[in-house]
């Protein structure tokens, strides 16, 4: 099993965007000092903990600091390091200059882009300030073709929510976060939960129709857990451990970006530091584990739950009622898989996942949409 | 194809031999998929 942990070091709260559904609210003019960037590789690449490290350099908007990042990355690569690692930058991908392209194309393989990219222009440009005609796509395709974009899913483009996957798909990019508990409220549930039944019917026709894609991560389940790690005790992200940071431009380490001065007031995240967070018991949801099938695949956010219920553990029940729809729609699109091929034999893995299927279209139903909608409009 | 008719052919494949899976390099990242998923590169 490699392990690969990650540190997320907040260059600068800058941004020159201002995207809807930002959970950074506390932006201001703050930036990171080449000396304290330093000082925290330092200490993280002196002793190896992990099999690698991310860095990921982070923001606001990171590369708006370009000066640093070249002098950090140089400075870094110049030396032999005990921990293996590699940089990494998420990134809105806006007004990269020609001297930005160059740089990162020629240090492609030890410095990953990450776009964050919402669907079609329409789309991007209401949640992204804009920005779609800024960006060049086949900047990101040409030289990071495997590591795909990230798409936010927020409330205002939920019944656009297949033709922008689509539509990121035929830009030929893998579809990476598409994580409807990021930038989702749940105001107005009933109505929402009915838009996104009918956007998961559209997708499951669409990747039927189109099996050489991988699916969004959205749909990528690995259903065949819900057999194999039955009531285990997972803690599914590294938030509060030490595979997780967030290094603040003063050099503070924060549990996640959402457990951050730029995300949360002072007073709240003083509440949140008086618990102990490297204790995993406070993640787990006891009924859940009891008594959900799914929770090996229920992947939610814990910030999330503690802004909706005040509870790390605790997801509020409008998002339980998505996780089962994600479930059974994942289930319906991995049978109809499944059953298209001739097969001979199945794996272990095939097994476990039609056992899965069986178990979760047993538990959880959803009474079909009545309209209609036609998939060869997208 | 309907849920039913689907549940019964998927019971159909359960049927056949049980193949060993083919084995995949396990990744534990530390990110839970909401910042960067860098571990997938």
């Amino acid at each position: 099993m490699k392990t690969v942990h990650e540190i997320n070091l907040v260059i600068t709260h800058r941004c020159n965007l201002n995207c809807v559904y930002c959970y950074e609210v506390n932006k201001d003019n703050g930036e990171m000092s080449m000396d304290m960037a330093k000082s925290i590789l330092v200490k993280y690449l002196s002793k190896k903990t992990c099999d690698e490290l991310a860095i990921n350099l982070f923001g606001g908007e990171p590369l708006l600091r370009f000066p640093l990042i070249k002098e950090l990355c140089e400075w870094t690569w110049g030396q032999q390091w005990p921990q293996k690692y590699l940089f990494y930058a998420d990134t809105n991908g806006v007004d990269l200059s020609q001297e930005v392209k160059e740089w990162a194309k020629g240090n492609r393989e030890r410095f990953i882009m990450l776009l964050s990219l919402d669907g079609t222009p329409t789309t991007h440009n209401l949640n992204r300030s804009n920005s779609f005609e800024r960006i060049d796509l086949d900047f990101f395709k040409t030289y990071w073709p495997d590591q795909g974009v990230k798409m936010t899913i927020s409330d205002h483009h939920l019944d656009s929510l297949a033709r922008d996957i689509i539509f990121l798909h035929e830009q030929g990019f893998k579809v990476k976060g598409a994580n409807i508990a990021e930038g989702f409220t749940i105001k107005d549930f009933d109505r929402k939960f009915s838009i996104i039944q009918e956007q998961y019917s559209i997708l499951i026709d669409w990747y039927i129709a189109h099996p050489e894609i991988d699916v969004a991560q959205l749909f990528d389940l690995r259903l065949s857990l819900c057999e194999t790690h039955k009531k285990e005790r997972i803690k599914y992200c590294g938030c509060g451990s030490d595979a997780i940071k967030v290094i603040d431009i003063d050099g503070m380490e924060y549990p996640c970006t959402y457990f951050f001065p730029l995300s949360m007031s002072r007073k709240e995240l003083a509440r949140i530091q008086r618990f102990d967070l490297t204790n995993e018991e406070l993640f787990l949801d006891e009924d859940c584990l009891a008594n959900c099938y799914i929770y090996p695949v229920c992947k939610g956010c814990y910030g999330d739950n503690y802004s909706n219920t005040g509870l790390l553990s605790r997801r509020p029940e409008q998002k339980c009622k998505l996780a089962k729809l994600r479930a059974v729609s994942v289930a319906t699109l991995q049978a109809r898989r499944l059953l298209s091929n001739n097969h001979q034999t199945i794996t272990e893995e095939e097994k476990n996942t039609i056992l899965a299927i069986q178990k979760i279209m047993s538990l959880f139903s959803f009474p079909e949409k009545p309209k209609a909608v036609k998939v060869e409009a997208y | 194809m309907n849920t039913k008719e689907t549940l019964k052919a998927l019971a159909a494949l359960l049927q056949l031999p049980v193949v060993k899976s083919p084995t995949q390099e396990e990744v534990l990242a530390g990110c839970g998929g909401c910042t960067s998923l860098h571990h997938n590169n």
